[in-house]
């Protein structure tokens, strides 16, 4: 029988793994988006800047502030990176 | 790596002053002399500086890989430098109390080590040591200048190009085997280098094995097609590395020139 806080921790890495694997998911379609020509690399950043900006604002109005915080980093990386796509 | 003693290539200091050879190998022997009496192992993964703590030690890489890595608030990381076998660093010790920046093994480390004071007596004593060390500063500053026009106007591919060339062409100069070499960073630790996603590093190194310019089987890499990934990383290499073979007469790049 597991504990109280191993069911906890159980709990915690299915919800880390569902985050990694929406993001990742997210991710891949939106490189598929550029590489078909469906939208342009910077189409896609300015509509990445709402994602960022909306995780900062629930950040300073204290909803959930850390894992906020760390979402809109995350979001900021990605958008990052989309950024850098080539030849679009 | 072996010790300054047995390195009698001049491409060990590329784009040197010829003239200031004697006074780099001088410099390198003396200070790695110095710090061959203390060594230390660390296994990938490990904090050699933990960031904005006190540290004392200069320190000279023997064997392996060590990144100069940076920490953000909302955990977003960012990789500066990468330091491969032959490097010095944490030069800034001897200036700075505290790193501002944290030096993490990417692989199994051995270092050798000398105290900022003795390094600063041994640069007083001998000026070598001293233009040894300005050298390394100038070559970190030189190729971060590269990355800098990397970061902000390269795309994914020319960084990922302009990385495996820098890496191959420094393990080459360090007197390391180069036909291929082993890689042993994570997608992760590739992306936070290159200010990528580690979905996009993944897409890009696939797409990069697909046009059979590069093979990657289990950390080893093998550059197929070393005239494409040239071609792919030419916009944000500077003059240097892009002419390395004029400079050092040794580079894989030479037969371009």
């Amino acid at each position: 029988m597991r504990s109280n806080s191993e069911r906890r921790r159980a709990r915690q890495t299915h919800f880390n793994a569902e985050g990694q694997a929406a993001l990742m998911v997210a991710e891949s379609i939106l490189i598929a988006l550029i590489e078909h020509n469906v939208l342009t690399k910077m189409q896609l950043v300015e509509a990445i800047d709402t994602a960022i900006s909306t995780k900062r604002q629930m950040a300073e109005d204290g909803q959930d502030p850390e894992v906020s915080r760390i979402a809109a980093g995350l979001i900021a990386a990605l958008q990052t990176s989309i950024a850098s796509f080539a030849n679009i | 790596m072996a010790r300054s003693e047995g390195i009698a290539s001049w491409s060990r200091f590329p784009l040197h002053r010829p003239e200031l050879f004697a006074d780099l190998h001088r410099g390198e022997a003396a200070l790695t002399k110095a710090m061959s009496a203390n060594a230390k192992t660390f296994r990938p993964g490990d904090t050699i500086i933990f960031e904005a703590e006190p540290h004392s030690y200069v320190y000279w890489l023997r064997t392996g890989w060590v990144a100069r890595a940076r920490r953000m608030p909302d955990q977003r990381s960012q990789i500066i430098a990468v330091f491969l076998p032959g490097d010095f660093f944490g030069v800034k010790t001897v200036f700075l109390a505290r790193q501002p920046d944290a030096m993490e093994a990417l692989s199994a480390v051995t270092v050798e080590f000398l105290h900022h004071r003795q390094v600063l007596q041994l640069t007083r004593e001998n000026p070598d040591v001293g233009v040894r060390l300005w050298w390394q500063v100038c070559e970190d500053q030189r190729r971060l200048h590269s990355w800098v026009a990397g970061l902000g106007r390269g795309n994914a591919e020319e960084r990922i190009g302009a990385m495996l060339l820098d890496f191959r062409l420094r393990l080459h100069r360090a007197g390391l085997k180069t036909e291929s070499f082993r890689l042993p960073m994570t997608q992760q630790q590739i992306a936070d280098y290159l200010g990528l996603t580690v979905v996009h590093v993944n897409r890009v190194l696939r797409r990069l094995r697909e046009a059979e310019m590069i093979s990657l089987t289990r950390g080893r890499m093998v550059i197929t097609d070393m005239r494409a990934v040239e071609q792919l990383a030419r916009p944000i290499q500077d003059v240097f590395d892009r002419s390395a073979g004029l400079f050092d007469g040794e580079s894989p790049n030479a037969e371009q020139q």
